[in-house]
């Protein structure tokens, strides 16, 4: 196996034009993936054209870069400024964020890096080792297994926001009925369009989400920026030390197998693999340990697992020629265009190429990680700049992003929208992380229930006879039950 | 002398404008063009627009750019288009959507509003099932309804069929054939129609199995297997796509257009890329891409109100 990685390596060290572009590819995709509305699957899909004339090895060192280091940056303005740069970050801003606000963005920042550079370099050691197995595992996933898999999702709306479930829940089934608007997935009539066309397709997620974090986060902003001096206080880049990375280091490995396994799932990806990495880190936390104070676990769980979830993703599409999501579409594109067909075969017949993607991913996390770690001191920056400067650049960033995702004004619309609820339910208290969770999951959800009775002519035991599907759905209960208990104990502890 | 020499001078100077004025006119393209495509970056649609875009630009002496305005499974992008200035420099891409989303009301816009201006390939729907059901009898299968498809909904495909065989056989609605693939793969569905790029990797390892092609002629991806019309159902159902503008354009520039892109689509290096991602070429000139669209119409319209 290893000897593959060698081979690789080797391949990849012989060009040294390869890794000025995995260099070019982590720097973009990172600031990508940091500015709000703009991802990584448009990067990858601008790019694609730009590496045809390429050899295969280039155009891959170059995408490869840009899609790990895109999954990375998200998290940098999510620990900075409460915006998610990604989807696959939103999980990133409950601890990062409150860290961050403490003064010790450093620390934060530096926890995401390694995490992510870690849980990465683990995904691709995975792909390497087990990916035939896990693509004909994850082959067992059908319609019931899905819809299993979207409760359990689902139900950590609960334990995200166990400071007031009612709230949590009422954020979870706004997100629901929003996933609602738009053709729906089996019978294609439309619902809640009024008529738009835009809306056949959905509410678009990306503008969306720019709305429910970015904009709320600037309003805010401005009710107290000329009041005050802004500036937060004390801002130091120190970094973690040793023994704070040995405490991290067991969620961090223990992640990145979860997030692995949930990107090889086709359909689910980094930002599943987050929450749910983030769920399992604060469900075995110790009693001394605060989620969403800033601790640093809660900010290496749900970056470990998103970038383990490249890897995890590339399994189904080397092995199986299935991409899981719009990334690893714009691979498939990719590697076809160049002439190579993932599949089976791909592996025996190409071993060169499927070595170099090996061995560029690898390297790609690792430069990642130094790259990271070394702009950690100019990233911090961006919280000594006056607020008067920051909020209207991630204004603009924001529509003009939500605008580029498909060159669309109601895109934009969407955005502000979205901005103006996003900022009432701040008001009230509600988190809105639900909503994300509930938009990405709900679809799933619903189509996958209704082609699961398709399937079984109307027969539900496909509920309770089938293994994974009750293990996703016992995982479902078990998060629900234990969130309730948690905040009963943490009200009684209120009180007291 | 000197009076004749400024009359030539002048009638030289009327003649250049005039000259120069009719070479404006035929002077189109003089600044660059934009393709709405209606599907996002990276898919199918997408690749062949960026790969004719890219050979094409030599041709028109501009440069042209992509433009992915997604949603309503192309009717975003139509609707876009179809408001476009009709002056040629707005193009889409044309996918089968064009025609079945306006006879199920769900487009405003349809193929009549546009002028079509090439039609550059058609997949046939393949049939596909698992390794284990490799010695199916195809028409037995289609004809018992015993077996279950995995497609589209509705799936036009198994439709146009059923329309020969009468048998309905149950299908599950999935999506794309990133869903449909790992379906037949992992056995939830005895078989689904895909095109042969969307399962070749799994066709090369033996995994997935072509039992017939929905064409007219047997497909050079997959010459061993044989069309549904050799095995006596005559059912013809692909997924092709081509280049349009806006109705109204002058015929002048559609002609020009439809030269230049002809031109790009003929080059080797076209044909090479739609090798490589096993898209079946089928070039249609402007009035039989019309016509062509005009038989989808027909055929899918009393498809879907049966």
């Amino acid at each position: 196996m290893f000897s593959n990685l060698m081979q690789g390596l080797m391949s990849v060290f012989s060009n040294p034009m390869v890794f000025l572009l995995m260099i070019f590819g982590v720097v973009s995709g990172i600031t990508i993936g940091a500015l709000p509305g703009l991802t990584s699957t448009m990067a990858m899909a601008v790019l694609l054209p730009v590496t045809f004339g390429m050899e295969a090895k280039m155009s891959f060192a170059l995408l490869l870069s840009v899609y790990c280091g895109a999954i990375y940056g998200g998290s940098i303005t999510a620990i900075l400024i409460n915006t998610p740069g990604t989807p696959s970050a939103a999980a990133t801003t409950f601890d990062g964020y409150a860290l961050a606000q403490r003064g010790q963005a450093g620390k934060a920042l530096a926890t995401s890096t390694l995490s992510s550079s870690i849980g990465g370099v683990i995904s691709v050691l995975l792909l390497i080792t087990i990916a035939p197995i896990l693509a004909k595992f994850t082959l067992r996933f059908a319609a019931p297994e899905f819809f299993a898999l979207a409760v359990f999702g689902l139900s950590i709306i609960a334990s995200i926001s166990n400071k007031n479930i009612v709230k949590g829940l009422m954020a979870g089934f706004f997100g629901l009925i929003i996933a609602s608007i738009g053709l729906d997935p089996i019978s294609a009539i439309p619902r809640f369009t009024f008529g738009r066309t835009e809306l056949l397709s959905g509410v678009a997620f990306i503008p969306l989400m720019v709305g429910l974090f970015a904009l709320p986060q600037c309003f805010v902003e401005m009710e107290s920026m000329f009041k005050e001096k802004t500036i937060l206080k004390g801002v130091h880049s120190k970094l973690i030390n040793f023994k704070e990375f040995l405490s991290i280091l067991p969620t961090i490995i223990k992640s990145a197998l979860m997030g692995a396994f949930i990107g090889a799932v086709p359909g689910a990806g980094g930002d599943i693999a987050a929450f749910t990495a983030y769920n399992e880190a604060k469900r075995n936390a110790k009693k001394d340990e605060r989620f969403g104070t800033g601790e640093l676990k809660g900010i290496a769980a749900p970056e470990a697992a998103n970038n383990a979830s490249t890897g995890g993703a590339m399994i189904p599409l080397l092995s199986l020629a299935v991409p899981g999501d719009s990334n690893t579409a714009v691979l498939l594109g990719g590697l076809i265009i160049m002439g190579l067909q993932p599949g089976p075969l791909l592996f025996t017949q190409q071993s060169d190429i499927v070595n170099s993607i090996f061995a560029i991913m690898l390297l790609a996390n690792i430069f990642m990680g130094i790259i990271g770690l070394a702009g950690i001191r100019f990233f911090v920056k961006a919280l000594s700049v006056p607020k008067q400067i920051i909020v209207p650049v991630v204004l603009t960033l924001s529509v003009v992003g939500s605008y580029s995702m498909n060159n669309s004004i109601f895109d934009v619309f969407v955005t502000i929208v979205f901005g103006i609820i996003g900022y009432l339910m701040l008001k009230a208290d509600v988190i809105v992380s639900p909503i994300v969770l509930a938009v990405i999951l709900g679809p799933m959800a619903e189509t996958n229930y209704r082609r699961a009775l398709i399937m079984f002519d109307g027969d539900m035991s496909f509920l309770y006879n089938r293994p994974i599907t009750v293990v996703f759905l016992a995982l479902a209960i078990f998060t629900i039950v234990s969130s309730l208990f948690k905040q009963k104990l943490f009200k009684r502890g209120v009180s007291r | 002398m000197r009076k004749l020499l400024v009359l030539f001078i002048c009638l030289a100077l009327v003649s250049v404008s005039v000259f120069a004025s009719g070479a404006q006119e035929s002077a189109f393209p003089e600044r660059n063009i934009q393709i709405i495509v209606p599907y996002a970056a990276g898919g199918g649609t997408d690749a062949v627009a960026r790969a004719i875009a890219q050979f094409a630009e030599p041709h028109l002496g501009q440069p042209i750019t992509i433009i992915n305005k997604t949603g309503g499974g192309g009717a975003v992008g139509w609707a876009e288009a179809a408001k476009a200035r009709p002056d040629g420099y707005t193009l889409t891409m044309f996918a089968p959507n064009i025609v079945n989303l306006s006879i199920m009301n769900l487009s405003p816009v349809g193929y009549k509003e546009f002028e079509p201006i090439l039609m550059f390939n058609n997949d046939p729907g393949t049939i596909v099932v698992a390794k284990k059901n490799a010695n199916l009898d195809v028409v037995e299968m289609l004809n018992d309804d015993s077996y279950k498809s995995g497609g589209e909904n509705p799936n036009f495909y198994l439709l146009t069929i059923q329309a020969q065989t009468g048998v309905i056989h149950q299908d599950i609605p999935y999506g794309g054939a990133a869903e449909r693939v790992p379906a037949v793969l992992g056995g939830h569905v005895d078989f689904a129609i895909v095109n042969v790029g969307e399962a070749k990797g799994q066709i090369d390892a033996g995994e997935l199995i072509p039992l017939a092609v929905m064409s007219e002629k047997r497909l050079d991806a997959v010459p061993n297997v044989p069309t549904l019309k050799e095995l006596g159902i005559d059912a013809q159902m692909g997924s092709w796509r081509g280049l349009a503008a806006p109705k109204g354009t002058p015929k002048e520039v559609i002609a020009i257009l439809e030269d230049a892109f002809t031109k790009a689509a003929n080059e080797q290096g076209f044909k090479d890329f739609m090798k490589k991602a096993a898209f079946n070429i089928d070039f249609k000139s402007s009035a039989d891409f019309w016509t062509f669209m005009e038989e989808q119409d027909v055929a899918t319209t009393k498809m879907l109100s049966k």
